[in-house]
């Protein structure tokens, strides 16, 4: 398979988290405004494609046996890594996913790449491999945060786009998108309207 | 076999030597930075309380710092109201770990904002547990000691967008004007209730519209503020009689 290849299947046809349905968790829970969720996909980027390749490198070397506590120290010294340098060069950001940065080590989609592609692979394809999958997730994030953020609250980064007069003509931001429920029905319409478009069907 | 497990022991103990040197170096690199972030944000958040700077056009950190030194004088208070003459840095002071001591012993830090050499404003910080974390704010008083000038929280744990909007401005701003003692002089600090604030209420002045889907949060804060404002009182009522 060719790097491009493996780069660019995550994103739409593989997607971790609308067709292998994981890392859910953290798409509810950051996801009530674009920029956290903007965060949360770059640094989930970061740790996957810095995680994959660590431990590509060194995966001839990792004994069987204990491969799972490898990969979870590889993992869990990325994320404090990503999250003390949030913390020293975006406070503002740091302060508002507060514990979600230190979740990423739960995040199933990390091990699942390592266990499931770096440890059978050399590093390049490691690498886009993460990326590739980083920035799938990263983007139903970003979908989300941006549905969440527009109908909930009436905002874009922070900026209200919803003009007063509409207010005042008796509009009102919907309570539902601003709890993790109303982020599942909108993980519901875009896994509906992939799967509408791709085709693809759970097998029986 | 034998040599199997040595090579695994072997392999997983080189593994975490290189993630700990890893992250001591990165955090040692890393601290001066975030505690001036730290400082910096103790200090803004101050600043915000008693309504000097505002939210969304904060000044850059130089400044803030700045602005507090020439507007700010931290003070140090005991819980009989009276001013201790410790020499302590105010800043240096943790009011978490006071809070363990025997009460007549704890230093309270207290930052008055004086305009022309007068007091307009008395800020004190807040703490509490929110649903899962503790949430640190600054809660600051107009001269008269009762109505409350601004409240701002500047470190939670709470669910973004849910606990954590207690941070947002439409939050905080609804307790500027609420008064934390009742008409005979008693503390009753103010109450942060479900739903808005029923116009009617008798209870008008002390209560603070809520966050729904953030009950647990404002419950926290309620019983919070009460605390740590009974810890000043002494010294707040002093002024009033």
């Amino acid at each position: 398979m060719s790097n491009q290849k493996i780069f660019l299947e995550p994103i739409i046809k593989n997607n971790p988290i609308t067709v292998q349905v994981l890392g859910i968790c953290s798409s509810l829970a950051v996801t009530s405004q674009l920029k956290p969720s903007l965060v949360m996909a770059v640094s989930v980027t970061v740790i996957i494609a810095l995680s994959n390749v660590i431990v590509s490198l060194i995966r001839s070397w990792i004994p069987k046996n204990v491969r799972m506590i490898v990969e979870m120290t590889v993992i869990a010294t990325m994320v404090i890594l990503v999250d003390q340098f949030l913390r020293a060069f975006m406070f503002d950001v740091s302060k508002q996913l507060s514990v979600f940065v230190g979740l990423i080590i739960t995040n199933c989609i990390v091990l699942g790449r390592l266990e499931g592609f770096a440890l059978h692979n050399p590093v390049a394809p490691s690498l886009f491999d993460g990326l590739g999958n980083g920035i799938g997730y990263g983007l139903v994030l970003v979908i989300i945060g941006f549905f969440r953020e527009l109908l909930g609250s009436g905002k874009f980064l922070g900026a209200q786009v919803i003009p007063d007069g509409l207010y005042d003509a008796g509009y009102v931001d919907n309570g539902l998108l601003m709890l993790a429920p109303g982020a599942f029905f909108l993980l519901g319409l875009i896994v509906w309207l992939q799967r509408s478009v791709t085709g693809q069907y759970e097998e029986d | 076999m034998q040599d199997k497990k040595f090579y695994s022991f072997i392999f997983i103990s080189i593994i975490a030597l290189v993630s700990a040197g890893l992250l001591s170096f990165a955090v040692m690199f890393l601290r001066p930075l975030q505690e001036r972030n730290e400082a910096v944000e103790k200090k803004k958040n101050i600043l915000l309380a008693v309504g000097l700077v505002y939210e969304n056009n904060t000044p850059g950190p130089d400044e803030i710092l700045q602005m507090f030194e020439g507007a700010i004088e931290p003070i140090v208070v005991n819980q009989l109201g009276e001013k201790v003459e410790s020499g302590l840095n105010v800043e240096k002071i943790n009011p978490e770990l006071e809070e363990n001591k025997p009460p007549d012993q704890q230093c309270l830090p207290l930052f008055l904002q004086k305009e022309k050499g007068q007091v307009v404003s008395y800020c004190l910080p807040v703490f509490g547990k929110g649903l899962w974390s503790t949430i640190y704010g600054y809660l600051a008083l107009e001269k008269d000691r009762n109505t409350i000038k601004g409240i701002t929280f500047y470190k939670n744990g709470e669910t973004p967008g849910l606990g954590a909007e207690i941070t947002q401005t439409w939050f905080t701003g609804n307790f500027r004007g609420k008064q934390i003692f009742d008409n005979t002089g008693n503390l009753v600090s103010v109450r942060v209730v479900k739903g808005k604030v029923d116009p009617a209420s008798p209870g008008l002045i002390h209560e603070v519209d809520g966050i729904s889907g953030a009950t647990k949060t404002c419950e926290g804060i309620n019983s919070f503020l009460l605390k740590d404002l009974a810890k000043y009182q002494v010294f707040l009522q002093k002024q009033r009689d």
